[in-house]
């Protein structure tokens, strides 16, 4: 009867320990939780919590290093593309700044362009004389576009020269500073009439004034619109120098023009100058810088356009 | 090509450089510098042709050159090209007296020569002009100075230009 029972005693107990023990450890957990570790676990929790915290920090340090290098390069990069938007923002502005200028100065140009009573032909200034000594300026412009020798070249400040040569596409123009240039000038102010000659280095000499003839630095000298090329009234410099001699019956008198022709960019030439006298004048800046003692008088206007609408001819 | 054609070619092209640096100088390094003393390639090169060629072929170069690049000035082709002739007789006085084939002797005669041409031209132009310029000196000690930046840089690129036209070049000439 006992065979079909016939059990090893010891196995027996073995199994029933494998299966009590957990029952135990469960019975165990829910006794005094509240009491702290008991005597056998402190050696395990000592063991156990200093090493998990050290592996803890030690995972926590190398996450936040490892975040930090993704995020340092992530910023780097952001960094570098942030870079080359503010460099593109830069150029973009520094562009759109340029071209506000340049369509401001060709508005402006535009402007003087169609309220001039003459017949202006707009040009670009290509370069300047190769040699330094002398003071030419060539332009975009030539025979083609109507330009002939002796024609005023001016600004939207004064008058620049005349051209000298033109070939088909381009046209060469004498500044007044060029020591070849010679152009009829009036003192506005006293109406003093004048040869302006230039002596190079930005500077005019005006010949022939009488040494009687009211002449102070400051005061603005204009075209006489005598020699049939340039308007009447157009301002050309301004005086800079009054010398008397002893002897004599003129007087040195030096100006400086008001057009600097080392920055010019673009200018226009007269095809048909009309001979009353314009009433464009020097801005106060203009006075202020190129005078070394301006004059207190205001720069009058003297007699009136008629506004004849210009016809350009390109 | 036979050695004429490489002739003809390199100065032709040494022609056209003059043509496109005086164009440079007049316009880009104007509107860069600001000034009127600019960097003055074409005497630089001038320079080399009077004293790394024939007197004919050097002769004939600043004849051309300078009456070509006296349409691009105020300056009368006649005082421009005399001027030349002048500084080429110096420039080939100098390479009989003292001759040296280094690039410093270059830089130095090179920048003689640009004081040396403004001297001439001025002077020419005072004798024969009514209106003769007045003599900027500073201007141009100023480009004499700015100029010899550059030279060392140009010396190379002519003699470049040499060895691809098939010119022997002053080293090749010395070794």
């Amino acid at each position: 009867m006992f065979g079909f029972f016939e059990l090893d005693l010891k196995k027996l107990l073995l199994v029933i320990l494998i299966l009590a023990l957990p029952l135990i450890s469960v019975n165990l957990e829910r006794r005094d939780s509240d009491t702290g570790p008991r005597w056998y676990e402190q050696p395990v929790l000592w063991i156990v919590h200093p090493t998990q915290e050290f592996f803890s920090k030690f995972a926590l340090g190398v996450s936040h290093t490892t975040s930090h290098y993704l995020n340092l390069v992530n910023i780097k990069t952001e960094n570098r593309v942030s870079k080359e938007e503010v460099l593109k923002l830069k150029q973009d502005l520094a562009q759109v700044v340029e071209v506000k200028l340049e369509n401001s100065r060709l508005k402006q140009q535009l402007q003087f362009q169609e309220e001039s009573p003459n017949n202006l032909l707009g040009a670009q200034v290509i370069g300047v004389d190769l040699w330094g000594e002398y003071s030419s300026l060539n332009i975009n412009k030539g025979s083609d576009h109507g330009i002939i020798k002796g024609m005023a070249v001016i600004t939207r400040e004064g008058a620049v020269g005349y051209i000298l040569n033109s070939s088909a596409k381009y046209a060469t123009v004498l500044a007044l500073t060029d020591q070849n240039a010679v152009i009829d000038v009036l003192v506005q102010r006293t109406r003093a009439r004048g040869i302006s000659e230039g002596i190079g280095r930005d500077l005019c000499r005006i010949k022939y004034l009488q040494r009687t003839d009211d002449v102070q630095i400051g005061d603005l000298v204009i075209t006489s619109g005598f020699d049939g090329i340039f308007p009447k009234g157009f301002p050309v410099g301004l005086v800079t120098k009054v010398s008397k001699k002893n002897y004599g019956v003129t007087q040195n008198v030096e100006m400086r023009p008001v057009v600097d022709t080392n920055r010019l960019e673009e200018v226009f030439i007269v095809i048909a100058p009309d001979i009353r006298e314009s009433k464009l004048t020097p801005t106060d800046t203009d006075a202020d810088k190129l005078a070394e003692k301006p004059s207190d008088k205001p720069v009058e206007k003297t007699i009136d356009k008629v506004p004849v609408k210009a016809k350009p001819t390109q | 090509m036979n050695r004429t054609s490489w002739v003809i070619t390199n100065f032709t092209l040494f022609l056209l450089l003059v043509l496109m640096a005086a164009s440079v100088q007049s316009s880009l390094l104007h509107w860069l510098i600001g000034w009127r003393a600019t960097i003055q390639v074409v005497i630089v090169i001038f320079t080399y042709i009077c004293l790394y060629r024939s007197p004919t072929e050097a002769l004939l170069f600043s004849i051309v050159a300078f009456f070509s690049i006296g349409l691009m000035s105020n300056m009368l082709q006649s005082v421009s090209v005399f001027s030349a002739i002048c500084m080429f007789l110096a420039l080939r006085t100098v390479r009989t007296r003292i001759y040296s084939s280094s690039p410093v002797h270059f830089t130095w005669t090179a920048l003689g020569a640009i004081f040396g041409f403004h001297l001439i031209s001025w002077l020419t132009a005072e004798i024969f002009e009514t209106n003769p310029p007045h003599a900027h000196v500073l201007d141009w000690v100023l480009e004499v100075l700015i100029t010899s930046l550059f030279v060392r840089l140009l010396y190379v690129i002519f003699i470049w230009l040499d060895r691809q036209t098939k010119r022997l070049t002053i080293i090749e000439l010395n070794s």
